[in-house]
């Protein structure tokens, strides 16, 4: 009897102990799980006019993913809105020609600027604003300005009369700051800090489009980015591209804003040079670039120069690459990412270099 | 010869311990797998309200259509139907959220930015991609 006891006992402590392992090892796989960062957290938000989804990896992803937001929501607030009061691009706009002392990100982001736009020879220019706000393309009072108007407007657009000094910006009275085409872009390099001081692993950020790619991606493989088709609808693709870790991505095209005024296609990119909206025979072009302000300064440069004379400038910026799609619905990449564009979308076709 | 307890047990072994570990460290053995290989992920709608997420819906458990009206002004309508959700109705004056269309797939996305609405379709390790670039 007392054996038979014994061994009862025994088998129901080893029935015990396998259960308390068990338990141990669950609460400690799912604490890992929990805590390992493995699964990425994802945020979205409306800034800047558009949407941002911030999706990171790591040991505070959900913390990150919100700081991430939070800092592009301040820095449009702070600098590059031409609508908030705060910002230094308003203060500037409103300054009636007068210096404005802003803070350092937007003055060194301003020089940076500048020197892109040198070597654009203009193609860019952020003091396009005048003819932004004649044209007002996506606006409640988008139309097709009149030559008189446009010839007006042209005379308060020139990036060289921006001046930049001791801290402070001054434009000419008239003229008009408008870094609408680049602040997406300079968002992504911005979040970049935040994304090192938080210790993320990896991180894919968009900003309207304008993607941050931080880090290896997780899977193992190259980053994945969908090139949206310029003629589908919003969420349909032309095809995707297979992209290293640490390069920012932004696409400039004629289907974001436009209106169309008997069958003629009016879109929000203007070409400095002649106050209309861009006519280079593209419909998107898309950079692929370490820096995040460049890839969205040449996306707009490169969408108003058109294919041919957007490769000589390209050459000028190391790493820097590009896809085209022109009118005809042809596409064409730059040498470095031969190999790593699968076209998907039908009524296109790959054009030769 | 087996040995019996009064309950018709026979005595735990050390092979029946070990086999009993191996069995139920296996199955804890999804917990450790990548994402990516987890397959049959729901794809689920997150509507996001002022940056803060104000519903998430497995689409793949919904049975019949509803609509749900979001907390903003002006009002929002979101259409909810089997496998796809949609802005159906809104008060701003673009309705470039309702002309999105349907989203029935991972990785899509529609906004009502002058409401600071957000519909994002996910599904881990579903997605075609990483992201969009647009």
């Amino acid at each position: 009897m007392a054996k038979r006891f014994a061994h009862a006992r025994r088998g129901a402590l080893a029935a015990a102990a396998i259960t308390a392992v068990c338990v141990v090892l669950l609460v400690g796989l799912l604490i890992y799980d929990a805590t390992s960062g493995r699964n990425a957290a994802v945020r979205s938000t409306t800034a800047m006019a558009t949407v941002v989804t911030a999706k990171v990896w790591g040991p505070a992803g959900e913390q990150t993913a919100q700081d991430v937001l939070d800092r592009i929501t301040a820095l449009d607030e702070d600098c590059l809105s031409a609508y908030a009061d705060t910002s230094d691009v308003y203060r500037i706009n409103h300054a009636a020609g007068n210096p404005v002392k802003v803070n350092s990100y937007t003055y060194n982001l301003l020089v940076e600027l500048l020197d892109i736009v040198r070597q654009t020879n203009g193609a860019f220019d952020p003091t396009i604003g005048a003819l932004t706000a004649l044209w007002d393309i996506g606006g409640p009072d988008e139309r097709i300005p009149d030559d008189g108007e446009i010839t007006a407007a042209l005379g308060a657009v020139g990036w060289d009369k921006l001046h930049l000094a001791d801290g402070n910006v001054q434009i000419c009275k008239g003229q008009l700051l408008d870094l609408g085409a680049v602040g997406k872009g300079a968002a992504c390099d911005a979040v970049h800090t935040v994304l090192e001081e938080d210790e993320a692993r990896s991180a894919v950020i968009s900003v309207g489009g304008s993607l941050l790619l931080y880090g290896e991606n997780p899977e193992g493989d190259d980053w994945s980015v969908g090139v949206r088709d310029p003629r589908g609808g919003s969420n349909d693709r032309l095809g995707t591209l297979s992209i290293g870790a640490d390069l920012c991505v932004s696409t400039s095209g004629d289907y974001e804003r436009f209106f169309e005024q008997d069958g003629v296609r009016y879109c929000h990119i203007l070409d400095p040079a002649t106050g209309r909206p861009a006519d280079s025979g593209l419909i998107s072009v898309t950079i692929i670039s370490p820096s995040g302000l460049l890839s969205d300064a040449l996306s707009t440069a490169c969408f108003v120069l058109g294919y041919e004379r957007s490769l000589p400038v390209l050459g000028l910026f190391e790493g820097t690459q590009a896809l085209f799609v022109t009118a005809d619905r042809t596409v064409y990449v730059t040498p470095g990412l031969e190999g790593r564009f699968t076209l998907t979308a039908d009524g296109y076709t790959m054009g030769a270099e | 010869m087996e040995k019996r307890t009064r309950g018709g047990l026979r005595s735990v072994t050390p092979l029946d311990i070990i086999l009993a570990v191996l069995l139920i460290a296996g199955s804890f053995l999804a917990l450790l797998l990548p994402p990516a290989l987890q397959r049959d992920a729901p794809v689920t709608a997150v509507i996001t309200c002022g940056g803060e997420v104000w519903r998430e819906i497995n689409l793949d458990e919904v049975r019949e259509p509803y609509e749900l009206d979001l907390p903003t002004q002006p009002e929002v309508t979101v259409t909810v139907e089997p496998g796809s959700i949609r802005f159906s109705r809104a008060g701003c004056p673009d309705q470039l959220c309702v002309n999105a269309g349907v989203l029935d797939a991972p990785g899509d996305t529609a906004a009502c930015l002058p409401v600071g609405a957000v519909i994002s379709l996910r599904a881990q390790g579903r997605e075609t991609d990483d992201i969009l670039t647009y």
